[in-house]
């Protein structure tokens, strides 16, 4: 790939506050022309830095959003068999039915065939079942398709293709060995200030400062749920636009669950306890 | 590239020797792009051996200590801020300033080790003794005092408590470092077995974790128990093709002047996995059926077909309270012996057995397949040959997880070999690894019906 290097100022420029470890391996994962496997817990970004990756390098985000039961015909392409038949009705027989005017194209197809570079995101395969992982491979590693009654299509330009994971299955080595691996955890609380930061309006870096340490607190607890970075922002945001100073307020948006927000909403009690 | 190739080379055989397999051409990717890819520093390059060369996230925990053992560099600093708030001395100035905060730290430790006085290195204790009489003394409290800070705002105190926990728990880390190297270079000293490179958390006994790292294993456990619950999932999907149903399709081709256009198929049977859980949750063997019950928790939520029982001197089914909670609770609802104590309280395996297979008698279409926590200590009280023939002719199979070592079974009054007659598997399990190892056993095709 003959892309210039990302840096942590590219991934500021577009709102992503990335740290090194980050960079360096999306920077592997170019340079080598590998996919680039996220894996991590719910709300830590990972689909968001797939977008971020495609706004850097200005190319256009195919989207593959993985659910069970997802097959050939939803990923790759299909056969518009409607039209085939309307064209063997209307005896057009000199027509080949197999090619590429009765071909529908799904995502994968649609990356290969696009005239600008890519970023090809496949989102939540774990999800998916096994089988389509086996679909993927020839993808992932020879950057072609192969359709039995057309021959293989290869790929226009070298795609970025990423692929994101929540870890509620484990995925087949087949497939991680052809994947540079990153593991995407709660943020750090220097990063989360920064989101803070970002997100609030007229919010001062001491106050930012303070929420990321109350967040990365909370996750520390033995939550059900820990709360994500997004729902941390977003309480942030509400709490301090509207100058509500009792935290134990609105835990709603912080946590969808009650027994969470009970160890919450103990949690601030106790501090309130040490002071007296 | 300043790391040279057989250096990388010299690595994979370390690796290799520590039961770490990487494939070669991860690392042939990591030569190919160090190669062409030029880097500041030798600490720089030995990152992206961290970065490119793990496959998922438990290579990367055991790659991150095998580089710091065989590089001798500790370049994973953790992230922490230690920013304390409403006081602002030269002593905190340094502590913001993250480059300092370690250099800081070092002179804080130095100080306080030196303050404590001579450390007797022979005596056989281990460096925690020493760091807790280290932490009783006024000058280490001194070192937290600035803390201790209570404004009105309850952030603000959340924060400070935060902190302090961080600083506390960095400032011990560097006093047992410094405790180490002092040990290793004073002669005759004492050194335990303890100190050794740490031995592998998943291959840790559950008994003798400490609270973190139970906490730890607990949530690793959580998700190996969902794992196994999807590949359930999938094996109850792959059984049978429906039939093809000819008067919906046939309706559903007059849309298209016909022709058939669209198939339509009867829905598919899900088979569902049949499956009886036992758990002795006797004083010995809490610790580990709590591990177990866990692991099934997935599986127990996700098919109401999966009945789990505890045991201590008779059984009590538990799947219902169970269904309706989070996997928080599960402690909770194992604590509560006062339900589950049928007459003395010493486990009775006879009598909750027996109990247990009138119970399910009563139900026609029973599960075929027993997987049982315990370690099959009666007691003293005789178990009936009957009961293992009822057991054998009831079940397909029998798996069973005995927490005991093994040189322990069938000794006293363990009448373990009873049950391993009729049982498809059996072994010990104490640690994480086993579980997982247990649970790749289980052959699930025989568990759906």
């Amino acid at each position: 790939m003959k892309t210039s290097k990302l840096t942590i100022e590219k991934f500021k420029q577009h709102g992503y506050f990335a740290d090194q470890e980050m960079v360096d391996i999306v920077n592997a994962s170019l340079y080598l022309n590998k996919p680039l496997l996220i894996e991590g817990p719910a709300g830590t970004g990972k689909t968001f830095l797939a977008k971020i990756i495609s706004e850097i390098l200005e190319s256009e985000l195919i989207r593959l959003q993985c659910h069970e039961g997802i097959d050939e015909d939803n990923a790759l392409y299909e056969w518009n068999y409607k039209k085939q038949l309307i064209s063997i009705q209307r005896d057009e027989k000199d027509k080949n039915l197999f090619s590429e005017d009765y071909l529908i194209e799904r995502p994968i197809l649609k990356a290969l065939n696009s005239d600008k570079q890519s970023v090809f995101l496949i989102d939540e395969i774990d999800r998916s079942d096994e089988e389509f992982e086996a679909l993927l491979l020839e993808v992932l590693a020879e950057n072609q398709v192969t359709i039995p009654e057309l021959g293989t299509i290869k790929a226009k330009n070298e795609n970025i293709v990423v692929l994101t994971s929540n870890g509620t299955r484990e995925l087949s080595e087949a497939l991680r060995r052809r994947c540079i691996y990153f593991y995407l955890d709660y943020p750090s609380v220097e990063i989360e200030t920064n989101v803070i930061l970002n997100n609030v309006q007229n919010i001062t870096k001491e106050d930012a400062f303070k929420y990321a340490t109350f967040s990365s607190l909370l996750r520390t607890l033995n939550l059900n749920k820990p709360p994500s970075l997004i729902e941390t922002v977003e309480w942030v945001k509400f709490n301090f636009e509207n100058k509500i100073k009792n935290l134990s307020s609105n835990l709603g948006i912080l946590s969808k669950d009650s027994n969470d927000q009970k160890l919450i909403f103990e949690k601030i009690k106790e501090s309130d306890d040490i002071k007296n | 590239m300043i790391l040279k190739t057989e250096e990388i080379l010299n690595f994979k055989e370390y690796c290799k020797k520590n039961n770490l397999n990487l494939s070669s051409d991860r690392y042939s990717n990591l030569i190919n792009f160090l190669n062409k890819n030029y880097q500041d520093s030798k600490l720089r390059e030995i990152d992206f051996i961290y970065h490119i060369l793990p496959s998922n996230l438990e290579e990367k925990q055991k790659l991150k200590n095998l580089i710091q053992h065989f590089f001798k560099i500790s370049f994973f600093e953790e992230k922490i801020n230690i920013v304390p708030i409403n006081q602002y001395d030269e002593k905190f100035l340094n502590l913001i300033d993250k480059e300092k905060l370690n250099s800081t730290l070092n002179e804080i430790t130095i100080d306080l080790i030196n303050s404590y006085g001579d450390i007797d290195f022979s005596r056989p204790v281990s460096n925690t003794f020493w760091l807790n009489k280290i932490k009783q003394t006024a000058k280490y409290k001194e070192q937290l005092v600035f803390f201790d800070f209570f404004s009105e705002n309850f952030l603000d105190n959340l924060v400070n408590l935060q902190n302090k926990k961080l600083f506390e728990d960095r400032l011990n880390y560097f006093i047992l470092e410094k405790l180490q190297e002092l040990r290793n270079t004073t002669k005759e000293a004492y050194l335990p077995v303890d100190l050794n490179p740490k031995e592998d958390l998943m291959e840790k006994d559950f008994l003798y974790t400490d609270s973190i790292e139970r906490d730890q294993l607990l949530r690793e456990t959580k998700k190996l128990g969902e794992i196994l619950a999807s590949k359930f999932k999938k094996y109850s999907k792959s059984n049978s093709s429906g039939k093809l149903l000819f008067r919906k399709t046939f309706r559903k081709s007059l849309q298209d002047g016909g022709n058939f256009y669209k198939l339509i198929f009867k829905p598919k049977v899900k088979r569902k996995p049949k499956l009886i859980f036992m758990c002795d949750i006797s004083g010995s063997m809490a610790l580990y059926s709590l591990f177990g019950l866990i692991l099934l928790f997935g599986v127990i939520q996700k098919f109401s077909s999966v009945r789990t029982f505890v045991f201590i001197d008779g059984v009590t089914d538990i799947s219902k309270r169970l269904r309706n909670i989070k996997i928080n609770e599960v402690k909770q609802v194992l604590s509560d012996w006062n339900n589950f104590v049928k007459n003395d309280g010493h486990s009775d395996y006879e009598k909750s057995f027996n109990e247990l297979l009138d119970n399910i008698k009563l139900e026609g279409n029973f599960a075929k397949t027993l997987l049982v926590i315990g370690d099959a200590r009666n007691n003293y009280r005789n178990i009936d040959k009957d009961l293992i023939q009822r057991l054998d002719s009831t079940f397909d199979s029998i798996y069973w997880m005995n927490p005991e070592r093994k040189q322990y079974w069938n000794t006293g009054d363990s009448q373990f070999y009873l049950f391993d007659e009729i049982s498809t598997h059996s072994s010990e399990v104490r640690s994480y690894q086993q579980l997982k190892q247990f649970i790749n056993n289980i052959r699930l095709n025989k568990v759906l019906r």
